[in-house]
């Protein structure tokens, strides 16, 4: 393979993994991650780099379009924050204090469980969700014009408090085992918050690129980000995410549920393996 | 770039009763929206022409795969680690040096927004959310202060 195929072949699968990731709120580090290790036989520490790269170029090529049509819930995103960058830092000083195998495990199978959960949910429409007077007071709920359907769509938040603990723990688990930020982030909000599907989506895809953002200095001062690499992945997936993110106020939220659903199944399996192997 | 109706209304009465120009929440939307894109545009010319530039002073990377190995597997001296080295690399025209400053361009993006709505709260007086994004702003500051000193 020469460099320019190798260039070329990076270019193509991060177009895949920014659309995918912008669709789907994760961080497209899922695809990157096992195709640089596995298809082109990098060193896993420049592919984490150039998944940190790739987390940052989703968000960013995403967000230009989400906020403009208002599909990222801003106040929601802010506000949920304080909980994940508060996690985040918790979890650097645990790590090395909790093993990783069983928080593979554990997560695995939360993720398992919140995947059939919601899958489970997907022929809800607008819902009748329980006051919460944090998200009145916060003024969190909001409104998107769903292309899918015609209509402007109205949303309350609700669980507030049980959001910002999620988060947390989202934030924790992610400076832990360096995984899975997205793919707690988006059940937390659909099953507790009961954030429209697409408006999950769109807000957790926001958060993510200000945490990688936030870690990435730490990366680029120790080398890990190799731009060769990091090129055609942020180019690639700049241009996806741009893409996909023109497209999702036009899908339906059930669509965007279904496939959200497979790859966190795919997600927990992949942490059970990783658990089971450790071991 | 078309606006639902509800947002024209709201910005008319916004805008009528005062007499100087007070900018919405959707205006601001707008702004921040413009923002990213000049920056995501920035990044991605920097990319681009970072990699032309390398194939233009590499023509064997075209062809054959003498180099991949080593592309794969950079030494500590390839990959800049510093603000100071990506700017002797561009000195000396090297398309790596542009591309990372395409990254550089790229990464801190994410946080810039965060700031922005430090800002844009204040605009709104909307005091809760004002010390909700500048708590958030600084806890990303104290992560990446003690990412580095970790």
């Amino acid at each position: 393979m020469s460099p320019l195929e190798l260039c070329g072949g990076i270019f193509g699968i991060s177009v895949l993994a920014g659309a995918l990731g912008a669709l789907l709120g994760l961080g497209g580090g899922i695809i990157v991650v096992p195709a640089l290790t596995l298809l082109f036989g990098l060193d896993i520490r420049f592919a984490i780099g150039a998944s940190i790269i790739s987390v940052i170029a989703t968000s960013s090529g995403a967000a230009a379009a989400y906020v403009r049509d208002h599909m990222t819930n801003m106040r929601t995103a802010m506000f949920l924050e304080l909980g994940t960058t508060v996690g985040a830092i918790t979890g650097a000083y645990l790590a090395g204090v909790i093993g990783g195998r069983w928080l593979f495990i554990v997560f695995g199978l939360v993720m398992g469980y919140s995947a059939v959960v919601m899958l489970r949910n997907r022929h809800q429409k607008d819902l009748v969700v329980p006051p919460d007077a944090w998200a009145d007071k916060l003024n969190l709920h909001g409104e998107y014009y769903d292309e899918a359907e015609h209509r402007l769509v109205k949303y309350k938040v609700t669980h507030t408090p049980l959001g910002l603990g999620l988060m947390w723990i989202a934030g924790v688990v992610s400076g832990l085992l360096g995984i899975g930020s997205g793919a707690l982030k988006v059940p937390a909000m659909d099953l507790a918050m009961r954030l429209p599907m697409k408006v999950s989506s769109a807000t957790s895809n926001f958060m993510i690129g200000v945490t990688a953002a936030a870690s990435a200095g730490v990366y680029f001062a120790r080398g890990d980000i190799d731009p060769f690499i990091a090129a055609p992945v942020a180019a690639g997936v700049l241009l996806g995410a741009t893409a996909a993110s023109k497209l999702l106020p036009k899908l339906h939220n059930k669509t965007i549920r279904i496939a959200f659903v497979l790859v966190l199944l795919w997600v927990s399996g992949e942490m059970l393996l990783k658990g089971v192997r450790l071991g | 770039m078309s606006n639902t109706p509800t947002q024209h209304q709201d910005n008319a009465l916004n805008n009528a009763p005062s007499g100087h120009y007070v900018p919405t929440p959707d205006d601001m939307d707008l702004w921040i929206s413009w923002l990213l894109r000049g920056g995501v545009l920035i990044s991605l010319a920097f990319l681009v022409l970072g990699t032309v530039l390398t194939f233009l002073h590499h023509p064997n990377y075209l062809t054959t795969a003498i180099s991949t190995h080593a592309l794969k597997n950079p030494t500590e001296g390839d990959v800049p680690t510093h603000v100071v080295g990506i700017f002797d690399m561009i000195k000396y025209g090297q398309g790596q040096g542009f591309v990372a400053l395409g990254l550089l361009v790229l990464i801190p993006t994410p946080v810039m927004r965060v700031a922005l709505s430090v800002v844009t709260f204040w605009l709104e007086k909307d005091r809760a959310f004002v010390l909700i994004t500048a708590g958030v702003l600084s806890l990303l500051i104290l992560s990446l202060v003690l990412g580095k000193a970790g």
